[in-house]
């Protein structure tokens, strides 16, 4: 009825073989091609989308491990928030950024809190924040925490990008 | 049968398989269900072009979703043109990939019979396939509706805990079955004359 006989449309063995492993290889290069980008590209992505934001300057504790950088805009203002860990203890880490934000442009503003280190650019006021300083239960690691505004706009326009402080609990 | 698709690679030929010794059966005049097996030889060659083209898509589509997925979180996504620009093309991607797959359906008997028929690596070619559905406009929609209420019933049983599909899936690819030999007997008995 059709123009190739149906005995004829039998593959050999060997192509049947071959095609099984071709496709076990296909499928498995897919797979890891996909795990590849997932891990190597796309979890960086979101996890560290926000890493270009953080200001060139700002101190970042020696050997401290990046866990995190997201950075969000909402008209002229741009808050970024990243996180690094560290095996140092919490009052060493505070003591060095409460040295490394009162020099050069930063400018610590308070640092009362025992927790929270706030401080802005002197010569750009449109860049402010504060850095957390946390130890977690059950975690031998201390967490920095870096809040940071900018404005985009120049100075005197910072009035309208706030920080939000307080820690978590 | 159903348990035999199962296996990753050889269940997916065997079903193929099975299901063109079922439609060879019908143009024979044997309308009966064959007997569950390993028709790996008979259906090597659709199953290669569908895996191609499979392959081909999947990549295609995982690719574009990747690509929208990793621009959501880019910082400056949020606000102006970059918000329209990544939501309104995800949005338009979205909706084209559902048309795609529903007119997909068109192709699916025409491109299966033409794979049937020319052999694995010439079965590549989606020319004769996309030319047959031209050829034969009414056939190739009257297949692509059956085709669709196939797939519905051969996925009904996944909605069981998934195991169900092991009573819908074979069910759903007999369906296929006359589908296929329908179109083929209706399209090609045509063009031979």
């Amino acid at each position: 009825m059709s123009a190739t006989p149906r005995p004829s449309r039998l593959s050999k063995p060997g192509e049947v073989v071959a095609i099984l492993v071709a496709s076990a290889v296909v499928w498995t290069a897919l797979i890891a091609a996909v795990a590849t980008l997932f891990f190597a590209v796309f979890i960086p992505a979101v996890q560290f989308g926000g890493r270009n934001q953080i200001p060139a300057d700002f101190p970042v504790y020696p050997n401290a491990q990046p866990e995190s950088a997201f950075a969000s805009k909402s008209g002229s203002c741009t808050t970024v928030t990243a996180t690094w860990s560290t095996s140092a203890n919490a009052a060493s880490v505070r003591d060095f950024y409460r040295r490394e934000l009162s020099v050069g442009d930063w400018t610590v503003t308070d640092s009362t809190n025992l927790t929270e280190i706030f401080f802005q650019s002197a010569s750009t006021p449109t860049r402010k924040g504060y850095v957390a300083v946390l130890t977690q239960p059950y975690s031998s690691r201390t967490y920095i925490e870096l809040t940071l505004v900018k404005s985009g706009s120049g100075a005197g326009s910072t009035s309208a990008c706030q920080v939000l402080a307080g820690a978590a609990g | 049968m159903s348990l035999i698709a199962l296996i990753p690679f050889v269940g997916s030929m065997a079903l193929a398989g099975w299901v063109l010794t079922a439609a060879d059966g019908m143009h024979e005049g044997v309308a009966s269900v064959p007997p569950a097996g390993f028709y790996l030889r008979r259906g090597a060659r659709l199953y290669f072009v569908a895996f191609v083209w499979g392959a081909l898509v999947a990549t295609v589509v995982y690719g574009a979703m990747f690509a929208f997925l990793t621009a959501f979180f880019r910082p400056d996504v949020g606000t102006g043109a970059a918000f329209f620009l990544a939501f309104g093309g995800w949005f338009a991607f979205v909706l084209l990939l559902g048309v795609a797959t529903h007119v997909a359906f068109l192709f699916i008997v025409p491109g299966a019979v033409e794979a049937d028929e020319r052999g694995a690596v010439r079965g590549l070619n989606p020319i004769p396939a996309i030319t047959d559905v031209f050829r034969h406009p009414r056939d190739s929609l009257l297949a692509a509706l059956i085709t669709y209420l196939a797939w519905i019933i051969a996925g009904l049983g996944a909605s069981l805990c998934y195991v169900g599909i092991l009573l819908t899936l074979g069910y759903g690819a007999m369906v296929f079955a006359g589908v296929l030999y329908v179109y083929e007997r209706n399209t090609k008995a045509v063009s031979a004359q």
